[in-house]
């Protein structure tokens, strides 16, 4: 493994921690947000690989899950595909080799374009991050775009967001949206999107998310009733705020005014939801790291968002969730590799084929990157549910905005999709199309999680699903 | 279709770039070709047009009838610093990390304040209910000096009454009305009812110490603080003063004066980022602000506070991108001299800087072009010790930082003697006189030239970008979309510019390197952090640029001392000042028909001599600033409610 060194670091440190365990907790979600770090020295992996108990569901009835998983500045495909012709899986491209234990449950694309991304005003990373999981095309807006025209945001509900509304009402959070260093707050910092022009900021500090997930964990029933009690009455009359001042206010000011309250309701139904069925499975240790967002730690934050993120899952917590490792455009220098990585990721995407000096390191980082969906996979993989694996009953959705950074080529993007949906999807293939809009790929997922939608997206763009993909 | 090589040099900006070399090399077999189909997509590569709003307006622009514009606009949502500020002058104690896990502001024009792209999530509504909490627990932990009435137990409800008043009006910004009071109070008693019930539960040791009374209140400060009329700059206006119809751009809808108090949070986050403190609330009580005099006169007084200057600060480390020197991270094989511990210097470095330039230079000219710094031992040790060609001594380096500082800044003998007995060390920074012609205005502050470098080498596309998008408001388009690219190798026997002049020499990249590259060029003195440099690869330096498609500077030029001039007096970049400081104080993109008031803003500036707080004035005397927009839909909808009486 290239990040050997980074990993025995991390392994020490883990170990330094102190290892009081507590196996039976009740996952709360929305905890007192103080305090949250006494006397949860929890070992990060602990139990993982064990069975872990749904919230409130029979392992017979294990719930669909969708994760989202997003890298930068394309790939090198040549490298990332199998070397056969398409049909079952039988090797993979040297980029992917790490994902070699799982290649029966993972389908590879070929020819599946970002056709929205083709479209719209905005730079090429700008469109492809605007177009990943919407299938939209990019809007008009604020920020400067290509002949006279300027780019906004994202165009659409993304797939996540949609699905999240079917599968989303019995778990405390509807979706959760997690980043690795996403430091800018601009079009092609987002993949997530409630609605055109609605971007969803990721939370990229493990501390944060564990907070959010569980915090208050180890709480006494009457001290969570009493909070709940005590919020809700204040929501109450916030919201009868809400109710009175939208009807003296324009338009504009009231369909703002009404997100904001939609956003209140759900939170009273996640606090409604976290009290009444608080979950019964292992946590996470809290991650203790300095600094988030500096380079050194890109490694070892990636690591602990997929760790919490499969709690989050495995605890029933959430079906629903994206990672998104950067931003387009990333300009981090992955300073824990070993050895020594010379340029930021950004700069080596662009090196040209035969920059001897760049094109390893390019592919050392791309490499990584497929080391980290790998180990997202196998801890999924590692969790039994009803007759297969938390893995088997996901869909894992890995995509990128651009295929190439030395081309921007928007066209054959290195889409990885792992899991079935809980059977709904045919695994273990190495697809190849023609240049179809991706609109097809981001549909036959939708439909696989038994929504009877027969567009997504921009229209123009869509021409039904990928029946190979589903059973 | 052109093909095209690409060298590895790019920018981290938003527009991906384009480095072009004519020749193919032999060795290069593996080209990659790629064509992106859009037969109707027009050829981007010329210059993008200036925006009318940086040239003064013609016959056809009709200013008579376009004057004192008010365009619409979103209500405005509290930033995260705007948060933090309020609830640090609502509560008069600052919580630290209060905000630190909001999400943060998307940005649009480079600021976090603009209405449209403030979102409300899911998230966002949790933080703002565990950041309420956390300062419900600060007024019931200070209840005795925040209430203008103690009660002696909980059913002294007439006292709870009068914190409810005090304390809304200042969460709230304006006075409470009756029906509020009352449903504050029921939520009050729900509390208190509630801590009794929860006295006598079973379990009762378990939940800490319950005191009814605290209950009560923590409810009400708790809801105040998730209310709209807290989180939102909430404008209802009052008199209707004018309307228009969909003509001279103009969009439809009524025009309303702004109540008194609405008036005093627009200046109070205009100029402190944070509510308006006790004086500006009685001046609009007594109806002050909707008189100029009045206006103006809180406006002084505001100005002088140190809140202004922070206030202040926030538009211009968001405009000139200082926000992100903090966060500027160099290679530290490329550069082993270079500690992220420099940011801070940096930062400090420029922020004394402007507010020189808008306290007491008062003449927005010497942010382009003035060589006064400000600078201590450290900072000037890493000033000193010089880019390459530069003979510098490592002995004598950390023998004396004056000496150091003398040998980058070329102080003559008696600055150097001034210098001498004064620069500090640690923290405290003084004002200096650098040399000139190696070092004036802002683009050769070390924080700025590290900045819009990489982490490892040199980027004269970024620095013209840098200068092109913030400071001639002429931002680039991304590359043509029928480009065919081919990437090379970077040649390490070349300098900087020699390799990125391979951009002139193809058709399809020149159209926008030529836009940046020379710009980038006129700074090849100063290395990727920041140092003066004799040599580059051991060769001599060139800094000669060139300045085109601008409206008033095109030109060749020679290092940062020209640039910084011709920079200073260009009237697309005073007016690119006028710009964003409009964006910034609307919280929007200024709209068409607002090209007739930001002239006449203009016109005040620059008759002022580019006075920053002249401009700044003339802002906040101008109507709009009063003034609200209402979709013209809503009054009727409105006129029905009330009619109802509802």
């Amino acid at each position: 493994m290239s990040d050997q060194k980074y990993l025995n670091k991390f392994e020490r440190a883990r170990q330094a921690q102190t290892l009081s365990r507590r196996s039976m907790l009740r996952a709360l979600g929305v905890g007192s947000g103080l305090g949250m770090l006494n006397g949860l020295g929890l070992p990060l992996f602990s139990g993982l690989p064990k069975a872990l108990a749904q919230a409130g569901m029979s392992e017979q009835s294990a719930p669909q899950r969708l994760i989202l998983f997003y890298t930068p500045n394309g790939t090198k495909k040549e490298l990332w595909r199998p070397s056969h012709e398409p049909g079952a899986i039988q090797n993979l491209g040297p980029i992917l080799n790490a994902l070699e234990p799982f290649k029966e449950k993972i389908c590879l694309f070929d020819g599946v374009d970002l056709k929205a991304a083709l479209e719209g005003p905005g730079g090429p990373h700008q469109r492809g991050m605007a177009s990943l999981f919407s299938g939209a095309v990019i809007t008009e807006g604020d920020f400067v775009g290509g002949d006279g025209r300027k780019a906004g945001w994202g165009g659409g509900i993304t797939l996540d967001q949609l699905i999240a509304q079917h599968i989303g009402n019995e778990t405390p959070f509807r979706s959760l949206e997690l980043g690795v260093r996403v430091i800018e707050n601009m079009p092609r910092g987002r993949i997530s999107y409630a609605g055109a022009n609605m971007p969803l900021p990721p939370v990229s500090d493990p501390l944060q998310v564990y907070t959010r997930l569980f915090s208050g964990a180890s709480e006494p029933d009457a001290l969570i009733q009493r909070r709940l009690r005590r919020r809700q009455s204040v929501l109450d009359t916030v919201l009868g705020d809400f109710r009175k001042l939208e009807q003296k206010l324009d338009s504009r000011d009231r369909a703002k005014l009404q997100q904001h309250a939609q956003s209140l309701r759900e939170l009273e139904r996640r606090l409604a939801i976290s009290n009444g069925q608080g979950g019964v499975c292992d946590t996470p240790t809290a991650p203790m790291l300095s600094d988030v967002m500096s380079e050194d730690s890109f490694g070892a934050v990636a690591r602990q968002q997929i760790d919490l993120m499969v709690s989050a899952l495995s605890c029933g917590q959430t079906n629903v969730a994206s990672l998104q490792c950067s931003t387009a455009v990333n300009a981090c220098r992955f300073s824990f590799l070993e050895p020594r990585v010379s340029h930021e990721g950004h700069s080596l995407s662009h090196a040209g084929d035969s920059n001897q000096g760049m094109q390893p390191d390019w592919e050392r980082n791309l490499t990584w990157y497929a080391e980290q969906f790998a180990y997202l996979l196998a801890k999924l993989d590692s969790i039994p549910e009803g007759d297969g694996t938390l893995l088997d009953n996901t869909a894992v959705l890995w995509g990128n905005e651009i295929s190439r950074g030395n081309t921007h080529d928007l066209t054959d993007i290195p889409f990885v999709l792992a899991g079935s949906a809980g059977g709904k999807l045919r695994s273990g293939q190495y697809l190849r199309y023609p240049g179809i809009a991706h609109n097809q790929l981001l549909l036959s997922l939708i439909q696989a999680f038994g929504i009877e939608m027969s567009e997504f997206g921009a229209s123009h763009l869509n021409n039904g699903t990928l029946s190979e993909l589903l059973v | 279709m052109k093909l095209i090589k690409l060298l590895a040099l790019f920018t981290a900006y938003g527009t991906a770039f384009w480095a072009c070399e004519s020749d193919l090399k032999p060795e290069l077999t593996n080209t990659v070709t790629l064509s992106v189909p859009q037969e109707d997509a027009p050829n981007t590569t010329s210059a993008p047009s200036v925006s009318p709003m940086l040239r003064p307006p013609s016959d056809e622009d009709q200013c008579e009838s376009k004057l004192n514009y008010v365009a619409p606009n979103v209500i405005r949502r509290l930033t995260r610093s705007e948060y933090r500020n309020t609830a640090r002058d609502l509560l008069g104690v600052e919580l630290a990390e209060l905000v630190d896990t909001f999400p943060p502001e998307e940005e649009v024009n480079g600021f976090d304040n603009q209405s449209k792209s403030l979102q409300v999530s899911a998230l966002h509504v949790e933080e703002f209910m565990q950041a309420s909490e956390k300062l419900a627990q600060v007024v019931v932990e200070n209840f005795d000096e925040i209430s203008p009435c103690v009660p002696m137990n909980e059913q002294a409800e007439s006292c709870i009454e009068a914190f409810i008043r005090d304390f809304g009006f200042k969460a709230w910004r304006r006075p409470i009305v009756a029906d509020e009071v009352e449903q504050m109070l029921s939520l009050y008693r729900q509390g208190v009812a509630g801590a009794k019930e929860d006295l006598a539960h079973p379990q009762a040791h378990l939940l800490g110490p319950i005191d009814p009374m605290s209950d009560g209140i923590s409810l009400i400060a708790s809801a105040f603080l998730q209310s709209p009329y807290f989180l939102y700059r909430v404008e209802l206006g009052s008199e209707i003063i004018d309307s228009y119809n969909d003509q001279d751009e103009r969009v439809a809808g009524t025009v309303k004066v702004l109540s008194d108090y609405e008036i005093a949070s627009r200046l109070s986050y205009l100029l402190w980022r944070s509510m308006p403190d006790q004086t500006l609330f009685e001046a609009a009580r007594n109806g002050e602000l909707s008189s100029e005099a009045g206006l103006m006169a809180q406006a002084e007084r505001m100005l002088l506070d140190p809140k202004s200057a922070d206030g202040l600060w926030s538009f211009f480390e968001q405009w000139l991108a200082f926000d992100e020197i903090k966060d500027i991270s160099k290679d530290p094989y490329v550069f082993p001299e270079y500690s992220e511990d420099l940011n801070h210097l940096f930062e400090t470095e420029v922020r004394l800087f402007v507010e020189d330039v808008v306290f007491t230079q008062g003449d927005m000219r010497a942010l382009f072009q003035s060589s006064q710094s400000f600078m201590n031992a450290e900072l000037a040790r890493h000033y000193a010790r010089g880019g390459e060609g530069a003979k510098v001594s490592e002995d004598r380096l950390d023998e004396s930082a004056e000496w150091a500082f003398n040998q980058d800044l070329s102080l003559d003998d008696e600055a150097l003697r001034n210098a001498r007995s004064s620069l500090p060390n640690g923290e405290s920074f003084i004002k200096i006189e650098l040399n000139p012609q190696r070092r004036s205005g802002l683009l050769t502050r070390g924080g700025v030239l590290a900045l819009t470098t990489k982490p490892n080498m040199g980027d004269p596309v970024h620095r013209g970008i840098y200068i092109r998008e913030r400071l001639l408001c002429t931002p680039l388009p991304p590359p043509p979309p029928d480009i065919v690219v081919v990437a090379p190798d970077p040649d390490p026997s070349l300098t900087t510019r020699e390799q990125f002049k391979i951009h002139s020499s193809e058709p399809a990249c020149e159209g926008c390197h030529k836009l940046v590259d020379p710009l980038g060029f006129g700074l090849e003195r100063f290395d990727p952090v920041g140092r003066f440099r004799e040599l580059e690869n051991g060769q001599e330096i060139n800094d000669q640029g060139e300045v085109v498609s601008t409206l008033d500077i095109d030109g060749t030029f020679h290092g940062s001392q020209e640039l910084g001039e011709r920079l200073a007096n260009s009237e697309q970049v005073q007016r690119c000042v006028v710009l964003n400081l409009m964006r910034y104080a609307q919280g929007r993109s200024e709209s068409a028909p607002e090209i007739c008031d930001i002239d006449q803003l203009y016109g005040k500036y620059s008759s002022a001599n580019y006075d920053f707080l002249t401009l700044l004035r003339a802002i906040i005397r101008s109507p709009s600033f009063s003034r609200l927009h209402f979709d013209k839909e809503d009054v009727s909808l409105n006129t029905a409610l009330s009619e109802q009486g509802q």
